[in-house]
């Protein structure tokens, strides 16, 4: 597998009869981050849910290099199989486990021996600047701590693709700039590619050099955040620069 | 029997209090089914399926039919000992019973207190 870029190709997915993605294709480039930003109920979280193979497409493809991940109603390639780490919304962290055990849980599909998932698992928390809370279970820790506990989680198996589910809602500025800058550095590090969804315009800057504006199950247009900005197509993007200039 | 239902609605309202998330984050690492359920999903279920087969256990005690064809005939069963000392014992005897009773009580709730808390962290 050449995990040089994640494709979908005429994507839609239909739940019941409200199709919340119609006939969506998009490609994301290896090395380049993209952030995917819309209003609620617009699509994004299922678009990365697709991405990562929780779900299947309706209709269309998903691609991975050259390889076939997901097509109409199938999954081909299951999520572990896909180079990704996955943040979730709610951080989706096991509540019976510590900060370590929640990262050496997440590790067993790589077959290591105990003592190399282990250290790998450490190493994550130390990259993430959590060595110190290892043995603490998520509900001692602050919002800010759990979510660093979900990234080390997340990048403890050295993704290609680091996929963001609006992971910082709630979060005070600084906590979340902060975040920013972590995961910033880490996928330098590790080579890994963002590819974040938000409903903040704002957060976009901050990490990714690429946009993707979803309107109602489509693509309104992509692309780099300034050059959206001159003049922008989605009624999100010129209601932020608006609140730019105002 | 009769209060399986009981243990089996108690059981899935424990079962619903897991965030989907959890399972889609064992998938996405590529965590076997045995290995989330014993990791994650036992642990978590262990205190309500505990207290579900004790609520269903006393229940079921204290059930005249359960009693009866538990017990060996010709003896009185342990609730109608009870009843029996409840109705016609010297007051002190009852008081003494009620005494015991709540002591019992606590006891269990300090231990259901302890286990939540080491599950808490």
């Amino acid at each position: 597998m050449n995990p040089a870029e994640f494709r979908l190709e005429g994507i839609s997915k239909i739940f019941g009869d409200h199709a919340v993605l119609s006939d969506v294709s998009l490609d994301f480039k290896f090395g380049q981050h993209t952030a995917i930003i819309g209003p609620s109920g617009c699509g994004k979280t299922t678009l990365l849910r697709l991405l990562a193979g929780l779900d299947a497409p309706t209709g269309g493809e998903v691609l991975l290099g050259d390889q076939l991940l997901s097509a109409s109603g199938h999954i081909l390639v299951p999520p572990h199989a896909r180079h990704i780490g996955l943040v979730f919304q709610d951080l989706a962290l096991w509540p019976n486990l510590s900060a370590l055990d929640n990262v050496v849980l997440g590790l067993p599909g790589l077959r290591h021996a105990r003592s190399r998932v282990r250290a790998q698992a450490l190493d994550a928390l130390e990259r993430c600047g959590i060595l110190d809370l290892a043995n603490a279970r998520p509900g001692r820790l602050s919002g800010g701590q759990q979510q660093r506990v979900a990234i080390a989680r997340a990048i403890a198996v050295r993704p290609k693709f680091l996929l963001l589910d609006e992971p910082f809602a709630g979060l005070d500025l600084v906590t979340k700039d902060a975040l920013f800058d972590q995961i910033a550095g880490l996928c330098r590090a590790l080579g890994s590619t963002v590819i974040l969804v938000t409903h903040d315009p704002a957060e976009v800057a901050q990490l990714c050099e690429r946009v993707v504006v979803l309107e109602s199950g489509q693509v309104v247009e992509a692309g780099r955040l300034g050059e959206l900005l001159q003049a922008p197509q989605s009624s999100l993007l010129r209601r932020f620069k608006a609140h730019q200039q105002a | 029997m009769r209060f399986f239902p009981l243990a089996v609605l108690l059981g899935l309202r424990a079962w619903g209090g897991f965030a989907p998330s959890w399972a889609q984050a064992a998938a996405v690492h590529g965590v076997p089914l045995s290995r989330y359920l014993g990791r994650v999903a036992a642990p978590l279920l262990g205190p309500s399926a505990m207290a579900s087969v004790l609520l269903v256990a006393l229940l079921a005690s204290s059930d005249v039919s359960t009693v009866l064809l538990l017990h060996p005939p010709g003896q009185p069963s342990l609730p109608l000992t009870i009843f029996t000392v409840m109705a016609n014992a010297p007051e002190a005897w009852t008081a003494a019973l009620c005494l015991i009773y709540v002591l019992a009580v606590m006891v269990v709730l300090g231990m259901v207190r302890f286990g939540l808390g080491r599950w808490s962290g």
